[in-house]
């Protein structure tokens, strides 16, 4: 009971104190309602148009999940081809390492032109924005055996494709999980960028299409919507690696 | 001399290692030639076929002297060894003199050296033909007990469940029957150590190489160890490598005892253990036991070595 005391009042006083200060100093100075919104109207406009926001939510969630799931299988095997093979390292990694230096707002409005403003743009933008760190991190994992290990793995007869499954992929599963949690907190950006270039729905949409109308309220409410959104998908994230993480004594 | 008893029984397994069957070779003969074996350049020939499981000759090995200009460490220094299929040889030497490299060459991870090794009488990859445990335990801290000792017949394509089954059997004699389904992290160096040797023991093979393999342990799960392990070398008639730092161990254990120095690390002198009944406690202080234990003492300290534990 003192542990989750300690570990949930001080974020929790600080909340409230900026949410206070906030509110008291939008009223004191009389600040325009579409220049900044006082928490209390921000808080209002969740609860009027939550059915407008939970339905856009849906679709930048749906976006997020499939996004990052293609991304995190997508990863697995180029991180596999990578660390298997020298000649596919070489061949493959430092195309990875470029798809990163394309700015993503630049390739956002082709994937438009080329695949639609349907959600596919949009889960597209997720992959490729995700896919980079959980290739890098599962790389890393993978080539960070311990060489006493396998040589070990050696002695018992092993070949390389037993080492691989056998070592190598339980080695870097720790990597893995943190690839997985930075993936998806930058699978959230990604949808929102998508979405921001053009889309037909998502919060991301919704917040463009509501800022020329002065609705900045609803802007706000959209922005916390998508961050307690982002949270929980990091918080499901780090629940699963910790159940799977149970196994890496040593290494947890 | 059989001291151990059940040890003349080894030959009847043994013979499933050779080249080709021997039918003229009762298990008496093979006793005894195991323990009069007096010559390290001795080699039996029968049909054309070498009598010895395993031939080191003039192996060496340097590595780079690192940042000391280009010279290389010589680590080991023409070596040679003979093993005869079912013999137990130990080595003993200072830290450092090269023990473990020369496992290393031997069990085939270290392809780096000059000399020739033949093994079974062929050539080509020792790995995994040879059971080596290792200094460290280097258990998979993601497998249970049950699932690291498994893993040398699950490498050899044995199924999941028969190579856990396998493994199973054992734990109860390794004193691991409890621990069966904890983690490494759970368990003392020496639990560590049993599973290590569990491991590494399971696969049938011929020949095994022991760095150390009981270091870890107290005086009375060492004994029980010994015990098991000169056990499983009557029922399978495996030949064994044994590096060890305590003296008592080596003379219990083996058929000769070979004394290593250092700086570089050359094989200085070698003993035929003969003692009496080593099944009987009273078998260290009998007269032959001390004997040779002062004689390898006084061999371990001319090549400069000092707190050898005994
Ligand atoms: N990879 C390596 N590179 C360079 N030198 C090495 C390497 N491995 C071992 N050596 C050197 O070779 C020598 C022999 O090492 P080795 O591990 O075989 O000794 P050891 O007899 O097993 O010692 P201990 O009883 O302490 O285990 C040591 O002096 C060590 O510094
Ligand atoms: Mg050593």
């Amino acid at each position: 009971m003192m542990n989750i005391a300690r570990t949930w009042l001080p974020p929790l006083a600080i909340g409230t104190l900026g949410i206070a200060s906030w509110e008291i100093w939008v009223r004191a100075f009389d600040v325009q309602r579409w220049l900044l919104p006082p928490p209390s109207s921000i808080i209002r406009e969740i609860v009027d148009s939550r059915a407008l926001l939970s339905e856009q939510a849906f679709v930048t969630l749906q976006e997020i999940v499939i996004g990052f799931v293609l991304a995190a299988g997508f990863g697995v095997l180029l991180a596999s081809a990578i660390a298997y093979s020298k000649i596919l390292e070489r061949s493959l990694y430092p195309f990875v390492i470029a798809s990163q230096m394309i700015p993503i707002v630049t390739i956002a409005p082709l994937l438009l032109v080329w695949v639609g403003p349907a959600m596919t743009s949009k889960v597209i933008v997720v992959a490729m924005i995700s896919f980079f760190p959980i290739v890098v991190n599962l790389v890393d994992g993978m080539k960070s055996v311990d060489q006493d290990m396998v040589d070990m793995f050696r002695t018992l007869g092993a070949s390389k494709r037993q080492i691989f499954l056998k070592l190598q992929i339980p080695t870097s599963i720790p990597f893995f999980m943190s690839g997985l949690k930075i993936g998806v907190v930058v699978a959230v950006i990604g949808a929102v960028i998508g979405e921001w270039v053009g889309a037909t729905g998502g919060l991301g949409w919704l917040m463009r299409l509501s800022a020329p109308q002065f609705l900045t309220a609803r802007v706000f409410a959209a922005i916390i919507v998508l961050t307690v959104m982002g949270v929980i998908l990091f918080a499901i994230v780090g629940l699963v690696e910790r159940m799977v993480l149970k196994r890496y004594p040593r290494m947890n | 001399m059989a001291p151990w008893g059940a040890r003349s029984g080894r030959a009847e397994r043994a013979d499933q290692y050779l080249p080709t069957p021997e039918p003229d070779l009762d298990n008496a003969s093979v006793g005894t030639m195991n323990l009069t074996h007096q010559s390290a350049n001795q080699q039996r020939v029968v049909d054309g076929q070498p009598r010895h499981l395993l031939e080191l000759r003039s192996v060496s090995k340097a590595f780079d002297a690192g940042s000391q200009s280009d010279s290389e460490r010589r680590v080991l220094h023409e070596i040679d060894l003979n093993l005869s299929i079912g013999e137990f040889v130990s080595i003993i030497g200072p830290s450092g003199c090269g023990k473990s490299t020369l496992l290393n060459v031997i069990s085939g991870l270290d392809e780096e050296f000059s000399g020739e090794i033949s093994y079974s009488g062929a050539p080509g990859s020792r790995l995994g033909q040879i059971s080596y445990m290792q200094q460290k335990d280097l258990l998979l801290p993601w497998r249970t007990v049950l699932d690291n000792a498994a893993l040398g017949l699950e490498l050899r394509g044995v199924s999941h469940a028969d190579s856990r089954a396998r493994a199973s059997e054992r734990l109860g004699q390794f004193g691991l029957e409890e621990y069966s389904g904890a983690y490494p992290a759970q368990l003392s160096g020496g639990m560590r150590q049993r599973v290590a040797l569990l491991r590494a023991t399971l696969p049938d093979t011929p020949l095994l190489l022991l760095d150390e393999p009981f270091g870890a342990l107290d005086a009375l799960t060492r004994s029980e160890m010994h015990i098991w392990l000169v056990g499983l070398l009557a029922d399978t008639g495996k030949s064994v490598v044994l590096v060890t730092h305590d003296v008592d161990e080596a003379i219990l254990l083996s058929d000769h005892v070979y004394v290593m120095k250092r700086d570089p690390g050359v094989i200085d002198s070698q003993f035929d253990v003969v003692i009496g009944d080593r099944t009987d406690p009273g078998v260290v202080t009998s007269d032959a036991f001390t004997a040779l234990k002062a004689q390898l003492l006084a061999a371990l300290r001319s090549g400069g070595t000092v707190g050898v534990s005994s």
